[in-house]
Parts: C-alpha cells; sequence; structure tokens
C-alpha cells in the first residue's frame, strides 16, 4: 500500500472527478464574497464607533471616556480583522517555505547574498524558537555559513508578523515598514559581522561532528491551494485563539491613554533630548522577554505619551528579537563567548537604529 | 529501511507493537502532540508504543529540523507541527497493517 509522509491532511484523497472544477469556482467565488464583506465590515468600524460611543452610551464629543470608547470600539474589531487576514496570509506564504527549501537555497552561498537572503527567508519561513537548535545543526553541518545561519537566527523572530499588524494598525504603514526594514538590516548586518569575526571554533564543537543531511521525510510533497488555505487557517486558529486576550487589553490600555493621559508624558524621559534613553531602552529590553502582541500595548503607550520613536523602536526589538530563554535553548549548541558576542552584535545594531530614527525623524 | 537512529527496525519483531515517537525538547506544542499520539493509540486500537525523544542526538538522528516531529514505525511522518488527530490514527493504522502484511505471510 501505498506510503503516506509529510503531514498534508488531503494529499492522499486528491482523486480528479467531474466536480472538481465546479467546487473550484465555487472555493474561488465564496473566497471573493467573503473578501468583500470583510472590506465592507472594516470599512465601517470607524462609523460604528462612534455610533457606539456618542449616539447608544450618549458620551460627549470630545470628552475622556467619550473619544476613549470610540477608540476601543473602533481599534479592537479593526486590529482582530487585520490579524486575522495577515496571519492566514502569512500562514498561506509559508505553506511554500519549508527549513529545508531554505536550507537548500542558503547552503554553500557567499556572505554577503547569503546574509540577505537569510535575513528575508528568516521572515518567511515558519519557525519557533523552541526549534532554533535543530534548526541551527541542520544549517551549519549542511554548508550554511555560520554568519549566514545568524542572519536567518536574528530575522526570524525580530520580524513578527503579529507586531507588523498591529504597528500598522495602530501607528500607519510608515512605523510598520520602517520596523520590517531595520529588523533586516540589523539581521543581515549583525550576521555578516558574525560571520566576518570567524568565530566557527566557538560553536560547541559536538555540533560538526553530528552526523546531518537531508530529512527523511518527504516534507516537499505538493500541496494544493486547498491545502494551503487549511495552513491558513490553521495557524488564524491557533495565534489569533492565543493572542487575542494581549491584543484587546492592549487596546483597551491605549484607548485609556488615548483618553485620559495628557500629551508629551513621557517626553522629559524618553524623548529625543534624552541621549542616554537609548541604551538604557535596549538596556531594560534585552531580559525582558514577551510576545510581540504583549510588547505592543507598552510601545503604545509610550509613544503616546511623548517618546521618541527610535528609542520605542530600540525597546521594541531588543524586547522580542533578543530573548533570555532562545538564548538558554542557544547555549547547547553555542559556548558563553559567542552567545555574548551575539547578543552584543544585536544590541549593538539595534542602539545604532533607536539613534538614527531619533536623529533623522 | 535506513532512516533513523538506528534503534528502530521497521520490520520489527512480530511481538512488538508499532513503535510511535514524539521528537521534542519540551515545547509547549510538543508537549501537545505527545498528549493527541497518546490518544490517538488509544482510539485506533493499535498495538502501540508511544516514546518520547527528548535528547538534541536523539532528535537529530532523524534529521529534522523542527519540533514536534513523529515519527512512526522509524519514518518521520510530520515535521514542526500538530498533525490532526484523525491523521495520526491513520498513520498508526497503516503502519499496523504494513505490520500484519509482513507477518501474514509467513505461515
Amino acid at each position: 500500500m501505498a506510503r503516506l509522509g509529510g503531514c498534508n491532511p488531503r494529499r492522499d484523497r486528491r482523486e480528479p472527478s467531474v466536480s472538481h472544477h465546479h467546487r473550484r469556482a465555487l472555493y474561488a467565488v465564496a473566497a471573493l464574497l467573503g473578501a468583500a464583506a470583510w472590506w465592507l465590515v472594516y470599512r465601517s468600524l470607524e462609523p460604528f464607533g462612534q455610533w457606539l460611543a456618542y449616539r447608544i452610551l450618549g458620551l460627549g464629543r470630545g470628552g475622556r471616556a467619550g473619544s476613549a470608547v470610540a477608540f476601543f470600539a473602533f481599534e479592537a474589531p479593526k486590529v482582530l480583522m487585520l490579524l486575522a487576514v495577515v496571519v492566514f496570509g502569512v500562514g498561506v506564504v509559508r505553506s511554500f517555505f519549508t527549513p529545508e527549501r531554505t536550507r537548500a537555497i542558503l547552503a554553500g552561498r557567499r556572505e554577503s547574498v547569503g546574509n540577505v537572503l537569510a535575513a528575508l527567508l528568516g521572515v518567511v519561513t515558519p519557525f519557533c524558537s523552541c526549534s532554533a537548535v535543530p534548526l541551527f545543526i541542520g544549517f551549519v553541518t549542511t554548508g550554511v555559513p555560520l554568519g549566514v545561519t545568524f542572519s536567518f537566527l536574528i530575522a526570524a523572530p525580530m520580524i513578527n508578523e503579529i507586531a507588523l499588524v498591529l504597528l500598522f494598525g495602530l501607528f500607519g504603514w510608515k512605523v510598520a515598514l520602517l520596523y520590517a526594514g531595520t529588523g533586516l538590516v540589523i539581521a543581515i548586518a549583525a550576521g555578516w559581522v558574525i560571520g566576518r569575526l570567524k568565530l566557527e571554533r566557538w560553536v560547541e564543537p559536538w555540533v560538526y561532528a553530528t552526523a546531518s543531511g537531508p530529512a527523511a521525510a518527504g516534507a516537499d510533497a505538493p500541496l494544493t491551494w486547498g491545502d494551503r488555505a487549511a495552513f491558513g487557517r490553521e495557524a488564524v486558529k491557533d495565534i489569533v485563539g492565543k493572542v487575542w486576550p494581549y491584543v484587546l487589553a492592549g487596546i483597551a490600555v491605549g484607548a485609556a491613554i488615548h483618553g485620559y493621559v495628557p500629551q508629551d508624558f513621557m517626553a522629559s524621559f524618553m524623548g529625543k533630548g534624552a541621549w542616554w534613553s537609548v541604551p538604557l531602552a535596549v538596556l531594560i529590553g534585552v531580559p525582558m522577554y514577551s510576545n510581540a502582541a504583549g510588547i505592543i500595548p507598552i510601545v503604545q503607550a509610550l509613544l503616546e505619551k511623548g517618546a521618541a520613536l527610535g528609542t520605542v523602536l530600540a525597546f521594541m526589538m531588543s524586547v522580542i528579537g533578543l530573548s533570555l530563554p532562545e538564548t538558554i535553548i542557544l547555549r547547547k549548541v553555542l559556548t558563553v563567548p559567542l552567545i555574548a558576542t551575539f547578543v552584543g552584535v544585536v544590541a549593538a545594531g539595534i542602539l545604532v537604529v533607536g539613534y538614527v530614527f531619533n536623529l533623522v525623524l | 529501511m535506513a532512516a533513523g537512529a538506528g534503534e528502530v527496525s521497521a520490520t520489527g519483531g512480530e511481538g512488538s507493537g508499532v513503535k510511535i515517537q514524539v521528537l521534542g525538547m519540551g515545547c509547549p506544542r510538543c508537549k501537545v502532540l505527545y498528549a493527541e499520539a497518546a490518544k490517538a493509540v488509544k482510539a485506533s486500537g493499535v498495538d502501540g508504543e508511544l516514546q518520547k525523544v527528548e535528547t538534541i542526538e536523539g532528535i537529530m538522528a532523524y534529521r529534522v529540523m523542527a519540533t514536534p516531529a513523529l515519527v512512526v514505525d522509524g519514518e518521520v511522518k510530520c515535521v514542526g507541527r500538530v498533525p490532526p488527530f484523525k491523521e495520526i490514527v491513520a498513520w498508526l493504522a497503516s503502519a499496523a497493517a504494513t505490520r500484519a502484511g509482513t507477518g501474514g505471510s509467513r505461515p
């Protein structure tokens, strides 16, 4: 009997049938209608928020409570809707990338090009920091240079789709783009620096002795669009199902700040004028660990109270890009000097980004 | 087949059950997969032997680059995600059928 490999739930059931084309057309129509409905609802959220706050609850226009409620009733569904769509899209995109395929692209690359590719692939390849060790070994033992591997390992957690959506939803596309762009630059530059330093001798010696090679699983089996959509749906169920309370809490905090806290509250000690605020933000952020959904409310609070954007970005990146649990996991394959170099180089990159943005913007 | 740690042979002895291994160093999703696999063994009625592989050497022996991973009779079935329950049951059933097939060829 046929052996099934991989994880694809439907591959074995795909049989040619007369109704196949009809079903495909039906799916396309349903997807189109769904997208149209999504767009209509999304567009009417802002009037809905105002209608709820001012008409139904009868709160005064321009008052504190009114603007807080209107903010929450608009932002909460908006961010959740955006999140669902983006997580679905990212799930579908990630179904095209597996660690095996990424490794095949990166193996034997020259460093500069390899660093750029690795950082980009780090964004789209499915990755969880608990898999960092098998991934690291799988990469370096099959000819992916150490610095290129680091570019991947830095970009993967740093550029987070949830953070990207929340930043876009709450602060607009410029801030979201800045975050993604600077994250990529840090991952590329830090990986390149680590590669130049030739630190292979600081990898735990047994790593290079590990037998490695192509995976045994049939991970490259062809997927149908239905399978990819299933990937996306699963990602939505998994991620949105987990982070929605954080998102709501974050927006509630944001709403309260929006309505009640005076402007420029933070400006004196996290504004552009305070030169020490960027290193302080990084120093506080590196040992802190939070998921992206949990950090955004803090980002929002800081920005609304007048903190400088560069300082806030530096804080956020050092929290989600460098985490204590991940470095502890990586300690299994890296010696302490290499971990220290890794954290130091990435932190330095974040520092530079913070200063540059405070200077330019 | 030669893939795997060398501790598992796909042909197996008649007496031993289907060998199911969950690879992962203790991440939350690895625990979920282990629980799902345990449920699947019960539900499928397959004579199965469930095992956790938590050492990095044990995991790398299967050459996977993401966890959790599921190995049935030495064959990597799934990497980096928790497959649907029904799918695990199907893998167990087909592994058991393969074993029964090789066993049945004898008198």
